[in-house]
């Protein structure tokens, strides 16, 4: 059976050749193209903190399919949410966002223009909040943002910032959902 | 997307696995390196047909366990991280009973009965069945939710479904990512110039494969020497295993799948991982626990990949390492600006032989120093596996000494692990140098601070030490193998610099042919 023994003997070859390829790269330590996974995005929706959330957001929000995904997730796994505001007209903005389960306001610091305090009140926070914090995820239809605040004590946490952050403006814009996890 | 880059895997595909080994979980890495090398194990050899059978058991068990009541996969495999036997054990403690079925944790297996279909799934596979899912995930991440739709309440037909769904949903990715005909021509080119020169295993010489990098076949083009290297002994050595097991009886029934004319993907995994102990990847040792660091592991890859066949050919080996590490250099300034390039062709490797020789000396005093904070661990512990590590790494004439005294207790007694292990605490107590190899090996545990060894393990987590230790042990041996040839090769000191030189010669001029050309 020569035909079988050359295609057993390619085959062994093949497997080898492969395998050795597929674990080159690791140890070249090529880190141009670094691939998504599934478990990525997951660590991202939970804030895990040996994600480079900033990076990875990035791409997120560069892929419709992405932000799918991201959004699929945090609908699974978010511990509270408020909807986009439909009745908004032409002024998104609002001042505060309040569900029975948080409460988000801001207060404009009076010594520096310009610096607000936003403010979050989750009345009965979870085990996790206490320990690692809530993040704050802000999504409309093209952009996703999301921000981390420090851990709930007596109720509430709080996080100085810019005026002029995208993130602030996205938390206090009718048209984004909001999701803590 | 698909980026095909010289022959065999997309760029896509690479990434993945190494994404694989290093994204994140609830501590450190999620998955752990050995089961993402399994898994790969599973791929390049087109054998996961059965792992995905075994999944989608799997996942019919976490689906219809109802302490999950929406997203039961996600939950379990993403949130919760039930991937470690421990973790997987406790959590399928409850045992399931639905119409459709029932399951419970037996004392070794998860036990699962659907309909008349028994089946068991060890706690042990947890890892790379995990790895697997995220593999169908990342490929497809709707699965899961299809999945979780499939199975609920589903028979064991709807599992056998499931299974097939996940291989075809592997190979059409497959088939996108790892174009083969390349491969086979390539093998089809080794195999025809060995043919020609009448070469076999044990015929191939150091000239050979110098003399194949200096004037390759016409097709496929042969321009890396570390290409020429792996691809001739890894033809060569498959063209051995196959005429071995051909011309033992029973090499039809266990190579070859007659009716399909197909060869045996279990055969081939088999073969090329298991019965020849070689070529496997250990950079898991590079992992947590960080037995060795990148540097120290990397001097000896290639010696790991090709196993007994480095020995026959030690030049080989000191030319990939050095030459073949600068012709990489060459590619990157080539990559750079033609300048870049021509000023590197000018230059000499930075390395010389003896600077590999003393990598790979570094390397292995580095595992035995390992092995020896390995069985500090196993002591403190009061685990007797510590004796057999002991009795590899002490002194030459301690080791005989237990030895000795070892086979009179074994001849003597009939006693228990326990006891056994206090008789040698006895004895050890006795001998003042091994009890200075004891407190040496305490010593050089309290200063590695590297991941999983700042303080000691917990009795549960023995497992991969034990792995880690079996596995030093390995590459201890190549490296001390290979170094003894180095040495008689080197008899006199001055052999290596001699044969650098002229190597030097012959490998500038070609790189000089192949990079130098002005339109290069």
């Amino acid at each position: 059976m020569p035909d079988n023994q050359s295609q057993m003997q390619e085959q062994l070859f093949t497997a080898k050749t492969l395998y050795r390829e597929l674990h080159q790269q690791q140890l070249a330590q090529n880190n141009d193209g670094k691939f998504l996974l599934f478990n990525d995005l997951i660590q991202l929706v939970l804030g895990n903190p040996k994600v480079d959330a900033q990076q990875l957001m990035q791409h997120v929000n560069q892929s419709l399919v992405l932000r799918r995904q991201y959004m699929q997730l945090l609908q699974k796994v978010a511990f509270a949410s408020s909807p986009v505001q439909a009745a908004a007209s032409s002024a998104t903005e609002i001042s505060s966002r309040k569900t029975t389960e948080f409460e988000l306001l801001f207060k404009r610091d009076k010594q520096f223009s310009g610096q607000v305090y936003v403010i979050l009140k989750i009345p009965h926070p979870i085990e996790k909040h206490h320990n690692q914090g809530v993040r704050v995820n802000c999504c409309s239809e093209q952009l996703i943002s999301a921000i981390h605040f420090p851990s709930i004590v007596d109720g509430k946490t709080q996080l100085l910032m810019e005026e002029s952050d995208q993130r602030f403006i996205n938390m206090f814009d009718a048209e984004f959902a909001i999701y803590l996890s | 997307m698909t980026n095909i880059i010289n022959y065999g895997i997309s760029e896509t595909l690479k990434a993945l696995f190494a994404q694989l080994k290093d994204t994140p979980g609830l501590n450190g890495n999620k998955y752990h390196g050995k089961d993402v090398e399994q898994l790969s194990q599973y791929i390049v050899c087109r054998n996961y047909g059965s792992l995905c059978y075994e999944l989608s058991f799997l996942c019919w068990a976490v689906v219809n366990n109802p302490v999950y009541p929406s997203s039961p996969l996600l939950s379990f495999f993403w949130l919760e991280e039930n991937i470690q036997a421990k973790r997987f054990r406790h959590a399928f403690i409850q045992p399931i009973q639905t119409a459709a079925g029932k399951v419970f944790m037996g004392e070794d297996y998860l036990q699962l009965q659907i309909g008349k279909v028994e089946f068991a799934i060890s706690p042990t596979r947890i890892g790379v069945l995990a790895v697997m899912l995220e593999l169908v995930a990342s490929i497809e991440p709707a699965q899961l939710t299809k999945i979780e739709t499939l199975l609920l309440d589903a028979n064991a037909q709807t599992i056998k479904q499931l299974s097939s769904n996940l291989q075809k949903l592997i190979y059409s990715y497959l088939k996108e990512h790892i174009p083969e005909a390349s491969t086979q021509e390539r093998f089809r080119a080794i195999s025809g110039w060995l043919k020609q020169r009448n070469l076999s295993t044990d015929k191939l010489t150091d000239q050979d494969i110098l003399d194949f990098w200096l004037s390759p076949p016409e097709q496929p083009s042969y321009i890396k020497y570390s290409t020429v290297l792996d691809d001739l002994l890894d033809a060569i050595s498959a063209i051995e295993v196959v005429e071995n097991t051909l011309n033992a009886d029973y090499a039809l029934s266990l190579g070859n799948n007659n009716e399909q004319g197909e060869v045996n993907a279990d055969w081939v995994q088999n073969t090329v991982f298991e019965q020849t102990n070689n070529n496997a990847d250990l950079s898991w040792l590079c992992q947590s626990p960080k037995f060795l660091t990148l540097a120290q592991y990397l001097p000896m890859t290639a010696l790991i990949s090709h196993g007994k066949l480095a020995r026959q050919l030690p030049l080989s080996f000191l030319r990939l390492s050095i030459f073949g590490g600068w012709q990489s250099v060459l590619v990157q300034a080539k990559r750079k600006s033609p300048q870049g390039l021509a000023d590197k062709l000018q230059q000499c490797p930075n390395r010389q032989y003896q600077d590999y020789v003393a990598e790979l000396n570094d390397t292995e005093s580095q595992c035995k120093q390992v092995q020896q904070v390995i069985a500090h661990i196993f002591y403190s512990l009061n685990n007797p596996l510590f004796i057999g590590i002991m009795l590899k790494q002490m002194p030459t004439d301690l080791q005989q000494t237990l030895k000795i005294w070892m086979r009179e207790q074994i001849a003597n007694t009939t006693e228990s692990e326990a006891n056994l292990f206090l008789h040698v605490q006895q004895w050890l107590s006795q001998h003042p140098k091994a009890l200075f190899w004891l407190t040496e090996a305490a010593n050089l545990f309290k200063n590695n601070n590297k991941a999983g060894f700042k303080k000691l393990p917990s009795v549960a987590e023995l497992d991969i030490y034990q792995d880690g230790s079996e596995a030093l042990d390995h590459c201890q041996e190549l490296v001390a193998r290979y170094l003894l040839l180095i040495k008689k090769l080197n008899h006199e000191n001055a052999q290596l610099a001699e044969i650098y030189r002229s190597d030097l010669c012959i490998f500038s001029n070609r790189f000089k042919q192949i990079y130098g050309a002005p339109h290069a």
